[in-house]
């Protein structure tokens, strides 16, 4: 019989963050859970989404962009508020959005072997500036696709506070 | 360059449309709304670039099947486009300084009265309308320096190359219209500063040339160079009602560098993408988004030369090809819609119900990069999926419906305060297509 916990549901807003969910801390969950699995709760109604997470217990994960707002707080309180029951505890805030995830990952070598310019602070690139930086915005997917080949999860931490934070208390 | 508006009268279903475009539209509606024949406004303008206006007429049945049945025979047929692309022509040089003519706007208009003759119809209007702003230029080169060219080669024409705007002098329109036999031009509602200018300015700006009664300035044949505008996006629109058992099938080598609208032809447009390691790279990026499992694309050569697109599977250890025939239809439709939006040179794409053959799951990214395309090309989508709907911007909608007469029409359901009330309270527009509440 397995020791591994029954499941693990990783609620990720869209399908650029299910993507670097999946390819990046899926692997890593999987160690620990039977079943590791995304739902995309943005364009979900809050009702379906506070069902699933009612169905939880604690075995999940809310990751949310912090945007435009002023600090985590700000964030987790607005997660809260629409899907009642959410627990506290159970919410990463990416900073401030999941491009800079994405960007946090990559090495100066594998910067140059894509042919993106190295960004110091990756905690401030927005979905703007990260289409600016890979070419376009008709570039955007595929580049998240290859960067997502070149991932080195210890340099994520390195570079990312963010993402840092949410190893710390999530995967070590 | 995108299509900003169509305005169409007594088209098959439509009595009066008028419809303001979007970079990214979705289109929806009951069945039998009008849905294909919204679209197929844009195909038979097209099919009027591409050959003749008799032909496209022709192809849809003949002029018969062409207007509304429910209106007066006499009625006519009018379409017309607005485009946003912005062109500059220089226009003259003189000792007060080099002078172009900058077109932000243009509206491209036709109509056709149907009648007994052999034809069944003629054309009673033709008009081109190109909104402009007459600039100084300078040839010094800096951050805003743009190519500008001449349209016709007079003496006083200045050379083609970079220039960089210096101010605006005024306004005004440059009109083609049809004269008997005649395409003719002219300048008017010049503002005041621009219409003291010296004499070669206006005769720089167009020519007359002939016409036939059945023709209209849109064919490419009658093109010249002023009549770009909306005859360029319509020249570069492209409709994809895609079939994915006709594109599993081997297919000749040669042939046109389009995607076929029903996507016949995919493992020829493959073949040419992946010869670039560059393109091949992001080709199998962008659709083991889709298709996770995909490891690898190919064509093969099969009998006679024929060309038959080949996938590799990350299940299989020994890299076995497999052929399109054996693949999913839903795997072809995802290459065939990859293929289209991002290795195609299109200034308008219309999609009928792309997601005929794909997954509700993958709703989401289908529109995620439909949308990152926009910048580049204009997307008109049709869809019944409520998943899609799920994923859309609200103001992206628009609703084909019929009226009490049984006329279709386009309305965009963003307008409805209705609506929004419901939106407020955790309905999604999904649900109220789902309930055909949509035209609240």
């Amino acid at each position: 019989m397995s020791s591994k916990h029954p499941s693990l549901c990783l609620l990720v807003e869209g399908p650029d963050d299910k993507r670097l969910c999946t390819e990046v801390l899926l692997p890593v969950f999987q160690s620990v859970y039977v079943n590791v699995y995304a739902w995309m709760y943005s364009q979900q109604k809050s009702s379906l989404t506070t069902n699933l997470i009612q169905s939880m217990d604690s075995d999940y994960i809310v990751f949310g962009d912090i945007d435009e707002r002023p600090c985590v707080t700000a964030t987790k309180e607005c997660l809260t508020t629409r899907f009642p029951g959410l627990s506290w505890d159970r919410i990463v805030a990416v900073r401030p959005e999941i491009e800079a995830w994405y960007l946090a990952g990559l090495s100066d070598a594998a910067c140059r072997e894509l042919g993106l310019g190295r960004v110091a602070d990756v905690d401030s690139v927005t979905k703007e500036q990260f289409d600016g930086l890979v070419g376009g915005r008709r570039q955007h997917t595929s580049t998240m696709v290859e960067i997502l080949k070149h991932y080195d999860v210890e340099v994520a931490r390195q570079r990312s506070p963010s993402f840092r934070y949410f190893w710390q208390k999530h995967v070590e | 360059m995108a299509i900003t508006k169509l305005t169409v009268e007594n088209f098959k279903s439509f009595d009066k449309l008028e419809v303001e475009l979007r970079p990214f539209n979705i289109v929806v509606g009951s069945n039998a709304s009008g849905k294909s024949n919204f679209l197929d406004v844009f195909r038979f303008l097209t099919d009027i670039e591409a050959s003749s206006l008799e032909d496209a007429i022709g192809i849809r049945g003949g002029a018969d099947a062409l207007g509304n049945i429910n209106l007066d025979d006499n009625r006519v047929l009018r379409i017309s486009v607005d485009t946003d692309d912005v062109r500059r022509h220089l226009a003259h040089a003189t000792s007060d300084g080099t002078f172009g003519i900058k077109i932000e706007r243009t509206t491209y208009e036709f109509t056709i009265r149907f009648d007994e003759s052999d034809e069944g119809f003629e054309v009673v209007t033709d008009r081109l309308t190109e909104q402009f702003k007459v600039v100084e230029l300078d040839s010094s080169l800096g951050s805003g320096s743009r190519f500008w060219s001449p349209v016709f080669p007079w003496a006083s024409t200045p050379p083609a190359g970079l220039y960089t705007e210096q101010r605006v002098l005024g306004t005004g329109q440059r009109l083609n219209y049809r004269k008997c036999d005649l395409i003719e031009f002219r300048i008017k509602d010049l503002s005041e500063e621009v219409r003291c200018m010296e004499e070669p300015f206006s005769l720089n700006l167009g020519v007359s040339f002939p016409t036939g009664r059945h023709q209209v300035m849109l064919q490419r044949i009658h093109r010249t160079t002023l009549v770009k505008g909306a005859a360029d996006a319509l020249a570069n629109t492209s409709t994809y009602d895609f079939d994915p058992r006709k594109a599993q099938l081997a297919v000749p080598p040669s042939g046109s560098r389009e995607l076929d609208e029903d996507a016949e032809n995919l493992s020829v447009i493959l073949r040419e993408i992946l010869r670039s390691p560059e393109s091949k790279k992001r080709l199998i990026n962008l659709v083991s988004v889709l298709l996770p499992f995909v490891h690898d694309l190919d064509v093969g050569e099969f009998g006679f030369g024929q060309l038959m697109t080949t996938l590799t599977e990350r299940f299989s250890d020994k890299g076995h090809r497999l052929p399109a025939y054996f693949a999913s239809d839903g795997t072809v439709a995802c290459l065939a819609l990859v293929v289209a939006l991002y290795f195609q040179e299109n200034a308008v794409a219309v999609f009928e119900e792309p997601d005929r053959h794909i997954h509700p799951h993958l709703a989401g990214q289908v529109m995620q990069m439909m949308n990152e395309v926009t910048d580049n090309t204009q997307v008109i989508v049709t869809t019944h999926n409520p998943e899609l709907l799920r994923h859309a911007n609200l103001e992206d909608i628009l609703l084909v419906t019929r009226d009490h007469d049984g006329h279709s029409q386009v309305t965009r359901p963003a307008d409805s305060e209705v609506l929004g009330h419901f939106l407020q309270n955790d309905l999604g527009v999904d649900d109220l297509f789902v309930q055909n509440l949509l035209a609240l």
